[in-house]
């Protein structure tokens, strides 16, 4: 009887021990999974700051500013084209209100005059700091990291052989 | 429960109840009583230490099933560490005006770079602008570490890390950038080579950049980068126009008295604050004292109205030069004669509003400076504010002069955050370059400084300063812009000097429920063929404001509106001659 008792505690003991065992090497597992994933988190960070810093860079309102005037043919809102109240919209009745087909109200292309750098391969002579803007755009697009700037370039460019 | 089972130890030494059956069995002798003992004390000792694991069991249990609080409460502290130092700025919308960033600094151990020459040449295809004699001649120094280039762009580490270059290594620093560069320098400020800000929003608000607490959390501006490089661009661009030494320019919120662009020219890159000149790092609009001429005329005007010492009716001799003591208070646009309040305002006629100062007085006049704040430093998040220099003593002429503002040196800060109060409904909103809560704005602190009928009448006034008088070049259709010009000759030693002018234009659109106040200041602008020659005011700080306002007005979406002209002329019932 106190034999079998031994026996069984003994078996106990072992299982205990292969358990515990078991459970430190899992934890110590676990605990370098957190690890790697807090410095994962922290270089995530750094970069999530990083391109938030660059794209704020590249969002500047100068910037912005120049690359609308090459390329897209909107101009800044003028206060007659915001209606203020649903009473200034003119009913289609009033003979003064020039009715068009839905199809007229494609994009302007801006004439040469008013962007002269629209023309392929633009070689403007540039103010220093367009040149420093134009320089790193050149630089983040060559970039492999910034596929997608790559590819709203290539939008912009085919657009401009249109 | 279980402590019920322990015999007790009286129980196990007194003579046991069988003592008799004992003695019995004493002949069998001593040993086996002697075992009888031994065998209690083990059966004792063995429940002592069942109970023991029988509580660690459950214990380990209640652990393994039911205490999940304790494993929860560690995966929650795997916050990232705090990467940097100090709590980035942004603009109202989010959008970045200051951060820091970890960048990499590219150095070289020279005892672990091979070929030199192969090193340089595969360097020299991602950083072309090193200067390779320079590195040759460092790196063959008796050294372990030598600096190639500090701060690297991400692009740069990128391309050199795909070089491979044995022996060269990145070094990662804490760097405090501006990615909107020269836009917002002077709100801003910038920081030391350590961290600390030395001008601007981080040198006010250092303690709170730095706070370890707060990092995470970024200082919210009431900055708008579009609005600011709206009006630095069309600031840029007068001062290039008109070859002026200097500009600054204030858009406010009348009613929040938030700071939505506050511009100085010139400039200088916050990111390289040593490299540009002393005196571009000078922030005109809050630290710059100027006598800013006419436009104080609106203070003496709305005075004059709410203190009851004149009513649009009034009228002002304005036939001659005014001459008192040894002063000659001319016009510039004179007109040489009687003019009705209205026409004083529009006109600009510093005679007539040297008329209207003396009967308003020395003490109201300064009891409602004092009360619009430009008597002392203006209220704004920056250090840099400065004092207003007022006429001591305050005698009858510089009541006269302080009317239309001359003999009084205050900031544009000061002029705007007054004419904010003038016309949105009287009341002094102190500006502030921090964002407000949408929610709250009625909690904002508010003194009521002018009575409500005094600022919209003096609305229509500025107004019609736009439509009849000296601002028309201010106009923009649908915006309803009031405003009033400004031309101060600057003071130089013993005297004016009539061909250096500080020309200014505030205005407030849309006048009937103004939301915002625009102001634009040139120093020393130069009238060019197209403004025939004028440097004044309403030739080259009104259009500013004019295309400014032309700009903002849609992107704040302030909904534009049909004309009123008719409407304000009937409601002033103004005698206003045509010209």
């Amino acid at each position: 009887m106190i034999r079998l008792a031994n026996i069984a505690a003994l078996a106990v003991v072992v299982a205990a021990g292969v358990g515990l065992y078991q459970l430190k090497y899992n934890t110590e597992r676990v605990q370098e999974e957190v690890r790697a994933l807090k410095s994962q988190i922290t270089a995530d960070e750094a970069a999530i700051k990083v391109l938030r810093a660059e794209w704020t860079y590249l969002a500047r309102p100068e910037r912005l500013e120049t690359l609308g005037n090459r390329y897209l043919a909107l101009r800044p809102t003028q206060a007659g084209q915001i209606i203020g109240s649903i009473e200034e919209v003119p009913l289609r009745d009033n003979p003064s209100t020039v009715v068009a087909q839905a199809d007229d109200f494609r994009i302007v292309q801006p004439t040469p005059v008013r962007a002269p750098a629209l023309r392929p391969a633009p070689t403007p002579a540039p103010a220093p700091d367009r040149e420093e803007a134009e320089e790193r755009y050149q630089e983040v697009r060559h970039d492999p990291g910034n596929d997608l700037l790559v590819r709203i370039h290539t939008t912009l460019t085919e657009r401009q052989h249109d | 429960m279980i402590s019920g089972q322990r015999p007790s130890p009286d129980r196990r030494d007194a003579p046991p109840p069988l003592a008799r059956g004992a003695r019995r069995f004493r002949i069998d002798g001593v040993r086996k009583e002697a075992m009888e003992v031994a065998r209690n004390r083990v059966l004792v000792t063995a429940a002592m230490f069942f109970i023991g694991f029988v509580v660690m069991g459950v214990r380990l249990l209640d652990l393994g099933f039911f205490e999940r609080v304790v494993e929860t409460t560690i995966a929650a502290q795997g916050r990232a560490p705090v990467l940097t130092a100090r709590a980035d700025i942004v603009d109202l919308n989010g959008v970045v005006l200051a951060t820091n960033l970890k960048t990499a600094s590219l150095y070289a151990d020279p005892k672990r770079v091979i070929d030199v020459d192969d090193a340089l040449d595969k360097l020299q295809v991602a950083l072309p602008d090193i200067n390779r004699a320079d590195i040759v001649n460092r790196l063959s120094a008796d050294s372990r570490f030598v600096w190639i280039k500090r701060n690297l762009t991400p692009a740069e580490k990128w391309r050199i890390n795909s070089l491979g270059i044995p022996g060269f290594a990145f070094e990662d620093e804490d760097r405090r950038v501006y990615p909107q560069g020269r836009l917002a320098a002077h709100v801003l400020g910038f920081v030391d080579i350590d961290g600390r800000g030395l001008a601007g929003i981080e040198r006010f608000f250092d303690s709170r950049l730095m706070n370890p607490h707060s990092l995470h959390e970024p200082l919210k501006l009431a900055l708008d980068v579009r609005v600011q490089h709206i009006l630095r661009e069309e600031l840029a661009n007068a001062v290039d126009a008109f070859s002026a030494i200097g500009a600054a320019g204030l858009v406010l919120d009348a009613r929040t008295g938030e700071v939505l662009s506050m511009v100085s020219l010139p400039d200088y890159d916050p990111n390289e604050p040593k490299a540009s000149r002393k005196e571009t790092l000078f922030n005109r609009a809050v630290q710059g004292v100027y006598e800013l001429g006419s436009g104080l005329k609106t203070f003496t005007v709305a005075m004059a109205l709410d203190s009851g010492h004149a009513r649009l009716e009034s009228t002002y001799d304005a036939t001659k030069p005014l001459k008192i003591a040894r002063f000659t208070i001319n016009d510039y646009h004179a007109k040489a004669r009687w003019m009705s309040l209205p026409e004083v305002f529009i006109h600009s006629s510093n005679i007539g509003t040297a008329r209207m100062g003396m009967e308003i007085g020395a003490e109201t006049q300064r009891a409602y400076l004092d009360r619009l704040g430009l008597l002392k430093r203006p209220q704004i998040e920056l250090t840099e504010a400065a004092e207003p220099l007022l006429p001591h003593p305050w005698r009858e002429i510089s009541t006269m002069t302080v009317a239309f503002g001359h003999g009084i040196a205050i900031t544009p800060l000061h002029l705007a955050a007054g004419m904010a109060a003038v016309v949105n409904g009287g009341r002094l909103i102190p500006a502030t370059l921090l964002a407000q809560d949408a929610d709250n704005s009625t909690s904002v602190e508010a003194r009521r400084v002018l009575s409500s009928e005094t600022s919209a009448t003096m609305r229509r006034l500025l107004r019609l300063a736009v439509i009849e008088g000296t601002g028309g070049k201010a106009d923009v259709p649908g915006f309803e812009v009031g405003g009033k010009t400004g031309s101060a000759e600057k003071s130089a030693a013993g005297g004016y000097r009539r061909n250096a002018l500080l020309s200014s234009f505030i205005a407030t659109f849309p006048t009937d429920e103004p939301r915002y106040v625009v102001l634009a200041i040139i120093d020393e602008p130069k009238g060019t063929p197209e403004t025939f020659g004028y440097a004044t005011g309403g030739w080259t700080a009104a259009p500013v404001v004019g295309r400014v306002i032309a700009r903002i007005g849609p992107m704040l979406g302030v909904s534009p509106r049909q004309d009123q002209e008719n409407a304000i002329r009937n409601a002033l019932l103004l005698p206003v001659r045509e010209e």
